[in-house]
């Protein structure tokens, strides 16, 4: 039996408001689920758990206000482990009580990662990368860690005050942002009530609050305030005209929001559309899949798009390359790293298929569902979510007949594939019904121009049409 | 040709300049008759008698001075200072005078003049005689402060020097003088002023060296590949202006970096390395840069000198230490 | 306006007292007590003997680079004789002789070219500054010194010393001009060999003497035979007289030559014939002197003899003395590279002190491990 106290949230807090409660008695949870959300003085934090076990009780309601040491609720701890875990004195969130200030009065939520701190001499103790729950780092100085892990950590989008150390006086490794990072990504990819692990994430909307869908949800990074870009544009009082809900721009969301800003405003776009006639493909593609005993991975239209895309690369260079702005030179890449977009609950994570040259329809088709469920069950590792030097977006599972992609930067272009639909074809003067699948290639002009698109899309045409010729590549 | 030893490659190189351009002349005491105490103008007098090869009476600050002088008249005057340890006799010409005709004249007058001197220790010399402070004159603006290595580079990189239409501070490393000899190609041929080299790959660590410290940077180099550490030596060759390019592009594929040099540490060569690495390389950094350097004390007499010159032992602890970091 | 003659006095004197055939000019001929005379004698040799010595260790590579006094000691002694103890005595570094009169340990003299900077610091008893190595580098110390007795009302004076070669550095000639600016009460002593390592007097000046410069800074010079230690005596007796009632600095030059290479470093015969170093030699100024004293009876030929004896068995025992103290601890103390540099170590200094005790560390241990080897070694 454990029980868990309310802590000092910031310096020198005294009493916190339940605003909600987000187990229930007898409910099993994990080390770092979410448990509370508490509102204080400064700021409104979450408490994840400090343990895994099962909830024996839970003491406080919501809407009341509790002080500090006040026991919030009980567990009957997993496994008889029986580690205390509390956290005495949570400089953390104080950090995020300053940082507050930006927000300028705004009833701030703050996710509360930085609850875990644990005392010094606990961090010591750890050693490992896979215990996160026990930061020891003070919110007041800077994380110790070398530049490169600092530079890692900026690559990845992670917060150093959030990575447990592993490495000598507190040192956080690369090793540890790793470990950190592969751990937001399995929690920003999971839905954390339901997920359909097979079902296309977008069609299912569980009751997610906005603040778990776009801020980054569960356990996840303390929340800083910080503006988007540095000529923010201000917006009006909204609350004039009704109610509405601040939720911090956070992890995915944000670095979505911070690579499409990078996209929209670096690379002036061209998208140039095209429809491939895919009705052999398609048959083919069906009639593999209503066999009973289908051997091997599912064939899909997309790990078909990808060997077409390859084969398009090889042929127009300029779609493989990047633009270095700073030297005035064109980065062309000798290797074809094909970027999935895949959506997930909080938003959209590109995996990559590396060196998608070397492989076959078959091996592609297998990476693909793998990988694409990894990303969606948020178990995908971090080196396949980098390294892409095109995307491939196909939002033909959900629906639509066209759409503008945007390129994933610092790429050159990317291919949007929409559904394929039965239509009438005209051909030969006559009229047949075939599968038409609608393609947009949006791509930087700087590297490019409108006729060799049009041409790399007509190649990936062909190819598409002429499935036998992918087969051979 | 055959392999010579540093002494003789800057012989020849001297020689050859003289050669070539009847506007070099030498100039030092005792470098005429008596061929330079360390003999590295052997042959020259002989040759070109006492109007290009000019035993001055004994007066540094005179040496530089007139040498100054004859650059602004059209001549390109190598000045050898007999050890560095007495070339604080003629700084104020250098720092007052070489290193700034150009400038205060908006490049209306200019001093193509190379100053030559053996430097650092080794070698069991007397007082003053084993001084490393380079880092006076790579701290000052309009030098060019040349080190070379080996009997190769240090051929080349003399050439370049007396070709450059800059001052040049030339400074031989005495300990290597006739510590080995290398091939030397019988073309005469130059090194850019300013390249540092790669004078060996490795992934693990990068160590930046020049001189005669560069030995102890190898032996250690090599004494690592024992325990599987592959180590990046970096030579510098010219200490200013410092080619921080190499050093980063090194520096960003290992991520880390050991400086050695018998220079006192503070506010020596390896500090500016280690503030180009922060405002070039900073992020790529695993460990904090270390270096291997002489204390900062005068150099102690040979009987301790031990204490004070970097060997690869130190080298090697030092590297351990970043490796492990 | 006109155009005139400025009468300025250029008179430069000579002075020979003592040949190199040991023939004596009576009239010049100082009175010096018998005493005094065999104390000169001893110390001339002393500094002969030291030299040849030291030579030889060298040669064995029992001791580092140094340079030689062999043939100086005139010079040295006969100036260094007339000053008081508590005046003072700022050496080049050609002064072995003087140094060891004025009380320098021998041993001190060569643990200092044996590379321990111990070997530098000055005797506690007297007033002199270590060897000078950086040429004409020590002179405006001794004007300085000089200025501060001048403050201080103190009767002192300094005698300092340089060669032919250090009379071309600026800070020769700018230690001349101040003192003679200054009044100070130094003696210049220039121990002219001829030869700066290898470039001989002509290409050194274009003037006939040293001792000449000493009119364009309004002092007394005289060139005297420097391997006369009578004329050096007198002329810096003259000399430090001057200085110690108040009328300033003198300039002596002293005509010698090296009767050795530069350094052991040095290879003399690329620059000077033998047979003008032989020449020379005949004229070296042990010889004439101990005839002198013979002739004069202050000494007979066993005297002399005994004194061999005695001054090799200094010798002797200083070099023991100095290889037994080259191995204690107290010299072998690698601290003291650092703790000597400032009053008080600063921080960043008191690190690297401890880099260098963990150095020192390595070293014990691997010395330990070496020894407990070859102690196997030895019983297996």
């Amino acid at each position: 039996m454990s029980e868990f106290k309310l802590p000092d949230l910031g310096e020198g807090i005294h009493e916190a408001e339940i605003i909600s409660i987000k187990v229930k008695e007898g409910d099993t949870v994990k080390e770092d689920q979410p448990l509370f959300e508490v509102e204080t003085d400064k700021a409104v934090v979450e408490i994840p758990s400090p343990y895994s076990g099962t909830v024996t009780k839970i003491h406080v309601e919501e809407g009341k206000v509790v002080t500090v040491g006040s026991v919030m609720i009980s567990f009957d701890l997993a496994g008889g482990k029986v580690e205390k875990k509390e956290a005495k004195e949570d400089k953390s969130t104080a950090k995020a009580g300053e940082k507050e200030k930006v927000a300028a009065g705004e009833k701030t939520p703050v996710a509360a990662g930085a609850v875990k701190t644990a005392t010094a001499e606990s961090a010591k103790h750890t050693g490992g990368n896979g215990n996160a729950g026990r930061i020891a780092h003070d919110p007041n100085r800077p994380v110790p860690a070398a530049p490169a892990v600092r530079r890692l950590a900026r690559e990845l989008g992670v917060d150093l005050y959030q990575v447990e150390p592993s490495g000598p006086s507190g040192r956080v490794l690369k090793e540890d942002v790793k470990a950190c990072a592969q751990g937001t990504i399995s929690r920003m990819a999971s839905s954390p009530s339901d997920a359909k692990e097979n079902a296309p994430a977008a069609k299912t909307q569980p009751a997610m609050s906005l603040s778990d869908k776009y801020g980054g949800g569960g356990s996840s990074t303390a929340y800083d305030a910080q503006p988007m870009t540095a000529q923010a544009v201000e917006l009006p009082d909204f609350g004039k005209f009704g109610t509405t809900e601040r939720v911090p721009l956070r992890s995915i969301r944000r670095k979505i929001a911070q690579n499409m800003t990078t996209s929209w405003t670096h690379i002036p776009h061209v998208t140039t559309f095209d429809e491939a006639n895919v009705s052999e493909l398609s048959r083919v593609l069906g009639k593999r899949d209503s066999k009973k005993e289908r051997t091997g991975p599912r064939l899909t239209m997309t790990a078909f798009a990808i060997k077409a895309v390859v084969s398009a690369l090889q042929k127009f260079p300029q779609f493989n390359s990047s633009l270095d702005e700073a030297k005035g030179e064109i980065v062309f890449k000798h290797f074809y790293n094909i970027g999935i977009a895949v959506a997930t609950e909080r938003g959209l994570i590109v995996p990559v298929i590396h060196n998608a040259e070397t492989k076959s329809i078959m091996q592609i088709a297998k990476e693909l569902g793998e990988i694409a469920e990894k990303t969606r069950s948020g178990k995908v590792e971090l080196d396949k979510l980098q390294g892409g030097t095109f995307t491939i977006t196909n939002i033909g599972a959900i629906g639509g007949t066209s759409m503008v992609p945007m390129v994933n930067h610092p790429e050159a272009a990317i291919l949007g594939m929409a559904r394929a639909n039965e239509r009438p074809i005209v051909k030969n003067g006559q009229i047949e019904v075939g599968t038409i699948l609608p393609l947009a290639l949006s791509f930087d002009h700087r590297l490019a121009d409108g006729a060799e698109a049009a041409l790399f899309v007509r190649h990936i045409i062909d190819m598409l049409e002429e499935p036998l010729s992918l087969v051979l590549e | 040709m055959a392999e010579i030893n540093m002494a003789k490659a800057i012989n020849l190189a001297l020689h050859e300049a003289m050669d070539r351009d009847d506007r070099v002349v030498v100039m030092g005491e005792d470098v005429g008759q008596d061929e330079g105490v360390f003999r590295i103008t052997e042959g020259l007098f002989a040759k070109f008698g006492d109007d290009r090869v000019i035993d001055t009476p004994l007066a540094e600050a005179a040496i530089i001075g007139t040498a100054i002088g004859m650059s602004i008249n059209g001549m390109k005057p190598v000045a050898e200072i007999q050890f560095t340890g007495f070339d604080y006799y003629a700084f104020h010409q250098i720092e007052s005078h070489a290193s700034r005709f150009r400038n205060r004249t908006r490049g209306r007058i200019h001093i193509p003049m190379v100053m030559r001197a053996p430097y650092g220790g080794g070698i069991r010399a007397l007082e003053h005689h084993s001084e490393s402070r380079e880092t006076y004159y790579v701290h000052t603006p309009g030098l060019k402060v040349v080190i070379p290595s080996g009997p190769r580079n240090a051929r080349a990189l003399l050439h370049s020097s007396i070709q450059d239409p800059d001052p040049v501070i030339y400074l031989e490393p005495k300990a290597c003088y006739r510590l080995f000899r290398e091939e030397v190609p019988d073309k005469m041929e130059t090194l850019p002023i300013g390249q540092a080299q790669v004078v060996k790959e490795g992934e693990d660590l990068t160590l930046i060296s020049y001189g005669a410290s560069l030995r102890a940077a190898l032996e250690a180099a090599e004494d690592m590949e024992d325990d599987g550490i592959q180590a990046e030596v970096i030579d510098l060759l010219t200490v200013s202006p410092m080619d921080h390019k190499t050093i980063i592009k090194s520096v960003m594929k290992t991520g880390r970096a050991v400086i050695v040099h018998e220079g006192q540490r503070n506010c020596g060569i390896g500090a500016e390395i280690i503030a180009r690495i922060n405002e070039h390389a900073f992020l790529y950094l695993e460990a904090p840069i270390k270096r291997v350097t002489g204390l900062d004390i005068p150099i102690p007499y040979f009987s301790k000198e031990r204490y004070y010159l970097p060997d690869a032992e130190r080298v090697v602890i030092a590297c351990k230490e970043t490796l492990n970091f | 306006m006109p155009r005139k003659v400025l009468e300025i006095e250029q008179k430069i004197e000579y002075l020979s007292i003592l040949d190199e055939n040991a023939n004596v000019d009576k009239e010049l001929e100082p009175d010096i007590p018998a005493e005094q005379l065999k104390s000169m004698y001893k110390y001339m040799l002393l500094g002969r003997r030291c030299d040849e010595r030291m030579l030889k260790m060298q040669r064995q590579g029992r001791l580092g680079t140094f340079p030689q006094s062999a043939g100086h000691e005139a010079i040295s002694i006969g100036s260094a004789i007339n000053l008081h103890q508590d005046d003072w005595h700022v050496p080049a570094y050609r002064e072995l002789a003087g140094m060891l009169y004025r009380g320098w340990p021998i041993e001190n003299i060569i643990l200092y070219w044996n590379g321990f900077e111990e070997g530098t610091a000055p005797p506690e008893h007297v007033n002199d500054l270590p060897i000078c190595v950086p040429l004409a580098t020590q002179l405006p110390h001794a004007v300085g010194i000089g200025m501060a007795m001048n403050y201080k009302k103190e009767k002192n004076v300094v005698m300092t010393y340089f060669g032919d070669g250090a009379s071309s550095e600026g800070d020769c000639h700018e230690a001349l001009n101040f003192a003679s600016v200054f009044k100070a009460p130094v003696v210049f002593v220039c121990l002219n060999n001829q030869y700066a390592i290898s470039v001989p007097l002509s290409r050194q000046m274009s003037c006939e003497t040293v001792a000449q410069r000493a009119i364009a800074y309004n002092m007394p010079g005289i060139r005297v035979d420097g391997n006369d230690v009578l004329a050096v005596y007198v002329a810096t007796k003259e000399a430090v007289e001057r200085a110690r009632a108040g009328y300033g600095p003198s300039l002596i030059e002293g005509l010698t030559y090296r009767l050795t290479p530069h350094t052991t470093a040095d290879d003399p015969k690329k620059y000077r014939s033998e047979a003008e170093t032989d020449e020379w030699a005949k004229k070296e100024p042990l010889i004439r002197f101990a005839k002198y004293l013979q002739n004069k009876g202050v000494m007979t030929a066993e005297d002399l003899e005994k004194m061999e004896a005695e001054v090799d068995n200094m010798v002797k025992t200083a070099v023991a003395k100095a290889e037994e103290m080259a191995k204690s601890e107290e010299l072998l103390n690698p601290f003291t590279i650092i703790d000597h540099v400032y009053a008080d170590m600063p921080q960043f200094l008191q690190e690297q002190r401890d880099e260098l005790a963990e150095l020192v560390k390595r070293e014990a241990a691997r010395k330990e491990k070496k020894n407990a080897k070859s102690e196997t070694g030895a019983r297996s």
